[in-house]
């Protein structure tokens, strides 16, 4: 009939239709699954629940706030044998530098706030320690744990690391910032 | 490009979304479009047009026969003898009878005139009300009475019932528009496939981003396990995945998580092993090398002493000093050359399946023995005294695979070490806490002290061979402990104690 050969260049417009759509969608930005995309980047401003440690820092703190110092996030589990084991190295590094502006805060990536206090004095941590339901590990693109950022005095990501930081290339990354005044 | 931009199984989802949102939709579009076409088939049938049209001929030929009738009419009254003749005389009273005497023949009459050839009425008769233009239409007929040209002329003015025009009319609408609608089912037919069309697109806009955002929760994680088990594969044990959601995902996350803990705690366990292997072989050699000297320098010193017969009281004393140095140093020696080939020899556990909490309870009840053992050092004559010792035991059990004799040497020496700390705190006095804990695959024998505590920074180096932070420990027990519970297959951990302040020491051995 002659009404469907009428009809039909509508449908002969799909396909391009189609092809706009993903090249619309292949340019939406892509998650990353590692962290380190985010270094020489601005850090992501972000609001953390303090829950252990907090001395004078506010709770909820944002990152925003922290501009000034260096600051170290360091993300991990009471569950997460690594993140024990870093924990005394991140303790050392924070006793080390905090007189001198250094903020560093444990970003729990646990299922409840209530496991954070009894570590914290288990492990002898005196850092400050944050409950994170998803939304600080997201913005960082954390893919496994334990995962380290420091953000120098400007707010840009200097490292972002996976798995356990050693004790010398953290002291000497916060030491730099610190002196770059 | 788009390939390198998404994964594949999002790819992969968004098409199955699609195309689960799409199949039903061209579905319904073609069986739509065969439905439209189906209807106007037999809607726009070119027999039902002409069905149509030959009703509005019927009445088109039903008004022609009433106007038809009515000039018939009118050409009879116009042929009437009497009213010619008196038209042709003029004499309008014979008129106007004659026009009375047809009037009441002809039902559908209004009006019947007589006019002359100038306009002018000469007679006239009517039924006596007005046509009422709502319920009739009119219509004028008009005839020469007469053959001459001057002749006058009848006008006749009949009325139908309006109704019948009016069906004319609106049958004659009906099947206007009906051949309107037939000439434009093309257009709607357009409409139609136009209207799917945009289905078709917003269906595309909307189900491929929602697949694609679907599929990243998934993919994210997938790819997050992916890399790190690329780091596993590489040999870093270092990370753990972050356990997120509820599904299979994050049972494969603790399940890789599990997995990477065993493998690290196998390698962690074996590396001790080797080391402690090591450490072994050297005290053995240590001792061997030690001792044997040992025997010769006592010997001789005590020869010389006893030979000596001279006069000089100072060098008499001075043999004495010196026998008595010598003596108690070698048994000194002596003692750690025991120690060392103790530790040289200590046999391997030998873990067999028991009650770890029936286990607790047995060393209970020996322990007031075993303080006497407990050789708490200089000073204390009470060996318990002033330290408060709890006993956490759950009833259930707690099975595990445990060799008794060698975790109660385990289990003494952490209670030793804690009994001393207690001690050598300026409070001498304090609380030790023996407790069970239990996960479905760990439990956990945990001793804690109020006692001073360890620093953090000895936390690790504690269980190491010959470190010790006791003025007399030989640094030996502790590694002895952690070898013990390493070849349960086990882990133990110096922790601070939350509850009493002091140390906690926490013995995991797996659940069997």
């Amino acid at each position: 009939m002659s009404n469907n050969a009428k009809g039909r260049p509508t449908f002969d417009k799909l396909p391009l239709l189609i092809v706009a759509v993903l090249v619309v969608m292949a340019s939406l930005p892509r998650f990353c699954s590692v962290p380190s995309h985010l270094e020489g980047k601005l850090a992501p401003d972000v609001s953390i629940d303090i829950v252990a440690n907090g001395g004078d820092l506010a709770t909820p703190v944002a990152l925003q706030a922290l501009r000034g110092h260096v600051v170290v996030l360091a993300f991990w589990a009471t569950w997460c044998p690594p993140c024990n084991t870093e924990a005394p190295i991140l303790n050392r590094v924070w006793g080390r530098f905090r007189d001198r502006g250094l903020v560093m805060i444990g970003v729990s990536n646990d299922d409840s706030s209530d496991v954070i206090a009894p570590w914290a004095i288990d492990r002898g941590v005196t850092y400050p320690l944050a409950f994170d339901r998803g939304s600080v590990s997201r913005a960082y693109s954390v893919s496994a744990l334990p995962t380290v950022v420091v953000i120098s005095k400007e707010g840009n990501v200097l490292l972002a690391q996976t798995g356990m930081v050693s004790e010398r290339t953290l002291s000497q990354l916060v030491e730099k910032n610190l002196r770059d005044y | 490009m788009i390939s390198s931009l998404t994964g594949r199984s999002e790819r992969r989802l968004a098409l199955v979304i699609f195309l689960s949102a799409l199949i039903p939709l061209a579905v319904s579009v073609s069986l739509g479009a065969s439905l439209f076409r189906q209807a106007s088939s037999i809607w726009f049938d070119p027999e039902v047009g002409e069905q149509l049209d030959r009703g509005v001929d019927v009445y088109k030929d039903y008004v022609r026969a009433v106007k038809d009738d009515m000039r018939h009419q009118a050409d009879v009254i116009a042929s009437d003898q009497a009213l010619r003749e008196a038209a042709r005389r003029g004499n309008s009273e014979l008129e106007l009878t004659a026009l009375e005497s047809s009037f009441s023949a002809y039902p559908n009459l209004v009006a019947l005139r007589v006019v002359s050839i100038n306009g002018r009425t000469l007679a006239s008769h009517d039924r006596g009300r007005r046509l009422d233009t709502n319920a009739e239409k009119s219509l004028e007929v008009r005839r020469p009475l007469g053959d001459a040209a001057s002749s006058p002329i009848l006008v006749a003015t009949f009325a139908v019932d309006r109704k019948r025009f009016d069906e004319l009319e609106s049958a004659g609408n009906i099947v206007a528009k009906y051949h309107q609608l037939e000439a434009s089912r093309n257009d709607l037919y357009q409409g139609f496939i136009r209207a799917f069309s945009v289905l078709i697109g917003l269906t595309l806009a909307l189900t491929l981003p929602l697949g694609f955002v679907l599929a990243r929760g998934v993919t994210r994680r997938v790819r997050r396990l992916a890399s790190a088990i690329e780091r596993v594969a590489a040999g870093d044990f270092s990370v753990r995945v972050p356990v997120t959601g509820s599904d299979e995902l994050t049972e494969l996350a603790s399940a890789f998580n599990r997995m990477v803990d065993e493998m690290a705690g196998a390698r962690a366990r074996i590396e001790y092993l080797q080391r402690m292997g090591a450490w072994q072989e050297m005290a053995q050699r240590l001792a061997h090398e030690i001792k044997n000297p040992l025997t010769p320098i006592q010997l001789a010193v005590q020869q010389c002493h006893r030979k000596y017969n001279g006069d000089s009281e100072q060098f008499r004393a001075l043999l004495d000093t010196t026998l008595e140095i010598v003596e108690e140093e070698v048994a000194t020696l002596r003692r750690l050359v025991g120690t060392f080939s103790d530790f040289a020899r200590m046999p391997h556990a030998e873990p067999q399946a028991a009650d770890v909490a029936e286990f607790l309870r047995e060393f209970r009840e020996q322990f007031s023995h075993i303080e006497e053992a407990l050789e708490l050092g200089d000073g204390i004559d009470d060996v318990s005294g002033g330290i408060d010792i709890e006993w956490r035991i759950p009833d259930e059990v707690v099975s595990a695979s445990i060799d008794r004799q060698m975790l109660r040497r385990v289990l003494v020496n952490l209670v030793r070490n804690a009994a001393q700390a207690i001690r050598s705190s300026p409070a001498k006095a304090g609380r030790i806490i023996i407790s069970i804990a239990q996960t479905p695959t760990t439990c956990f024998v945990v001793v804690e002290d109020s006692g001073p505590g360890i620093l953090e920074s000895d936390r690790i180096k504690l269980f190491d061979p010959y470190f010790t932070t006791k003025s007399d420990g030989t640094g030996l027990g502790l590694a002895i402990a952690k070898k013990i519970v390493i070849e349960h297959g086990g882990e133990v951990e110096a922790l601070g104690s939350s509850e009493l302040g002091g140390a906690k020491f926490v013995i995991a051995l797996p659940v069997t």
